[in-house]
């Protein structure tokens, strides 16, 4: 059986950089795929000693809409093997900022939803053309509901949750898996130096819990655990309450 | 890039002090910083024990995301790797493979880039000098922006100043360290008992140098009289594989109250230790758990408390050993751990630790008593022309510099020349006035 070749969209993030760790220590193929390919030329390195038998480097810009479907191909040429993707890339702008230029929510909400559901859906059409693999999509607790501090990134995050629960509906009869990862506070780059911040969780934790759920092919995670009854709180108090939350 | 504001201290937790913390995930956001206007230090493990990785009111970069290898030639055993790799990564990747560092310290969390900077020793010093010896280059951005590949061929002032000079010189991002071959990663270790330090030391005279590694323990409570007694360990490596434990680290969850770890618990400790630990006859084991002990319990620090603790650690020639030893053990009190090794030849490093002679190290809780009796053990360390190691250090002055480093001015120079507006600094920098002049 040839091992899983995984993508990685999103090659430089704290979390995407855990997760092709643990690929490679695994033993996994890699495609490493953004748009610093200087940084991810020497993750590849570093990766291949970790122990990926090979390791590509591929140009990738999330907002080059018109361009993901040759991306597609060449990440999956080459083998003939499973090839499985690890989508965990996106921007966080700060909400005050996209509120007053709405070209930056337009970014934020494009590269986290458009962008994901336009390469998703070139790897769709490839699965369902035979192709195996598997699908991890990084999304967020922000997406289970609205809040007044974040509704535009949470928006996109909620786009691209369901975009991944329906996906996971029509891979299901190609006997692909759509996993879906909601992470709570993360400690990465995107998190550090924010006021508030508790208890934010290791990227290599994350990753290590995101590898797993994709091996038994779960569906949906909350990470670290609490945040799904957290969240399922959050979802239970009345709209007429909630509005009045200052969070 | 935001920063964070946070109380840092050393592994020792004294001396915190707020900084503005970045930690820069990729190295061109680490390029990026070098145009703060206030001044920084750049921080690996955090692992030196009092404040040499903090810059209180300045800026503090964590290097520790910046921790990829590079590249690796199987054929000549050369690594190249970011500065932000640590030792334990280091071992977990490499020795499976038949690859060691050739120096290691006392702890895998150590950074690659803070070893370099600290120009760290192993229990090995006598064969394999200290870790600066078996770097070939490495790559330094220095406070004009400038990111130079730094060999003793290039610029060995460059080179000499930075191998031990505490981050001073500028912010190390990857260096070529030259790795070295083992048939397995385990060793065959010895642990001989010796009564009192006049046993311990001809231990270390006459079977020492027949071993690739030696360090001893003594026992910090011992009754007066057999003082310096403890145990020596004389290791190789060994042969045959032995099988690892699976790694599982315990991690100390909260800050132990003041009163756990006390004389009475420490004695008893230290005898169950001497009962339990004691086989003159070699036994093989894993070399992960031979070079860092310490490291299955993550944050033993906090056993220490609130309070925290220091450890004074110092070398003293050989010649004048035999007088300094029983002198400092004397004034020790009651040290929690001492940990006794024999170092080997002066590298080149400007303010680099070692010299020939054995080295002390003594840790103990925080308290204005331990600070007295600190300046004591200095006394006697700088009556016997030795000196303490600037890594572990938390409470010199900078008259004991100045004594104690006969390199010091030159270090000093070389720092005028690269970072004339004094850009890089720490709390211990300014504390010892390393760079010359009170900032």
């Amino acid at each position: 059986m040839t091992t899983t070749t995984w993508v990685i969209l999103g090659g430089s993030s704290a979390v995407a950089a855990a997760f092709a760790r643990i690929a490679a220590e695994q033993g996994c193929p890699l495609v490493l795929a953004g748009r610093d390919t200087t940084h991810l030329e020497v993750s590849a390195a570093d990766l291949g000693l970790r122990g990926a038998p090979l390791v590509r480097v591929l140009d990738f810009d999330a907002l080059d809409f018109d361009n993901h479907g040759r991306f597609v191909s060449q990440c999956l040429e080459n083998t003939d093997g499973p090839v499985a993707v690890f989508l965990c890339f996106g921007l966080m702008p700060e909400q005050h900022r996209m509120q007053a230029e709405f070209s930056l929510a337009r970014t934020c909400i494009d590269t986290n939803f458009t962008a994901a559901a336009s390469v998703l859906e070139a790897f769709a059409a490839a699965y369902e053309g035979g192709r195996k693999g598997a699908v991890v999509v990084v999304s967020s607790v922000a997406g289970d509901r609205g809040r007044a501090k974040n509704y535009l990134y949470g928006a996109a995050k909620a786009g691209l949750s369901t975009y991944a629960e329906g996906l996971r509906g029509r891979l299901f009869a190609s006997g692909i898996s759509v996993t879906l990862v909601k992470p709570g506070f993360l400690d990465t780059a995107m998190t550090w130096g924010l006021p508030g911040i508790k208890g934010a969780a290791s990227p290599r934790s994350c990753a290590a819990a995101c590898f797993k759920a994709a091996a038994a092919g779960t569906e949906n995670l909350y990470f670290p655990w609490p945040w799904r009854w957290i969240m399922a709180i959050l979802k239970a108090i009345p709209a007429r309450w909630f509005k009045r939350l200052k969070i | 890039m935001r920063a964070k504001i946070m109380d840092l201290s050393g592994w020792g937790r004294t001396l915190a002090s707020p900084s503005s913390v970045y930690r820069p995930e990729r190295q061109s956001h680490l390029r990026q910083l070098m145009a703060l206007p206030e001044p920084f230090i750049a921080r690996g493990g955090g692992r030196s024990y009092g404040d040499q990785a903090v810059c209180g009111g300045g800026a503090t970069i964590l290097t520790e995301r910046l921790d990829r290898f590079i590249s690796f030639d199987a054929r000549t055993g050369l690594l190249e790797a970011e500065a932000g790799l640590t030792f334990a990564d280091l071992y977990r990747v490499m020795a499976g493979r038949g690859w060691v560092a050739p120096v290691t310290p006392g702890t895998g969390r150590v950074t690659l880039g803070g070893a370099l900077a600290n120009d760290v020793h192993g229990k090995n010093h006598e064969r394999d000098g200290s870790f600066a010896h078996h770097v070939q280059w490495f790559d330094l951005i220095t406070p004009d922006g400038a990111i130079r590949r730094v060999s003793r061929q290039s610029d060995s002032d460059l080179f000499n100043a930075t191998a031990g000079g505490c981050g001073l010189t500028g912010i190390i991002t990857a260096l070529a360290l030259q790795m070295a071959p083992i048939t397995h990663p385990s060793v065959n270790v010895r642990c001989l008992p010796a009564n009192d330090l006049e046993a311990m030391l001809t231990i270390f005279h006459e079977l020492a140098p027949l071993h690739r590694f030696s360090v001893a323990w003594i026992d910090g409570t011992a009754v007066k009289g057999k003082r310096g007694g403890g145990i020596v360990e004389l290791a190789d490596w060994a042969d045959t594989p032995v099988k690892a434990p699976a790694p599982r680290s315990r991690r100390v969850p909260f800050d132990a109250p003041g009163w756990l770890l006390n004389p009475l618990v420490m004695s008893v400790f230290n005898q169950l230790y001497r009962r339990i630990s004691t086989h003159p006859s070699p036994r093989l084991r894993p070399a992960g758990t031979f070079f860092y002990p310490l490291d299955a319990l993550d944050d033993w620090n906090r056993l220490y408390g609130r309070r925290g603790f220091v450890q004074f650690q110092c070398v003293i020639p050989t010649a004048r050993a035999e007088a300094a030893l029983p002198r400092l053990l004397e004034a020790a009190g009651t040290p929690y751990l001492v940990v006794l090794k024999r170092l080997g030849d002066m590298g080149d490093g400007m303010l680099s630790f070692p010299m020939p002679g054995y080295t002390l190290a003594l840790d103990y809780p925080w308290s204005d008593a331990t600070a007295e009796r600190l300046k004591q053990l200095s006394r006697i360390t700088r009556d016997h022309d030795g000196r303490i190691y600037l890594a572990k250090d938390a409470c010199a002055d900078p008259a004991d510099v100045v004594s104690m480093y006969p390199r010091l001015d030159r270090f000093r120079q070389i720092l005028a020349r690269i970072d004339p507006a004094g850009r890089l600094r720490s709390e211990q920098s300014r504390r010892l006035h390393l760079h010359g002049h009170t900032p």
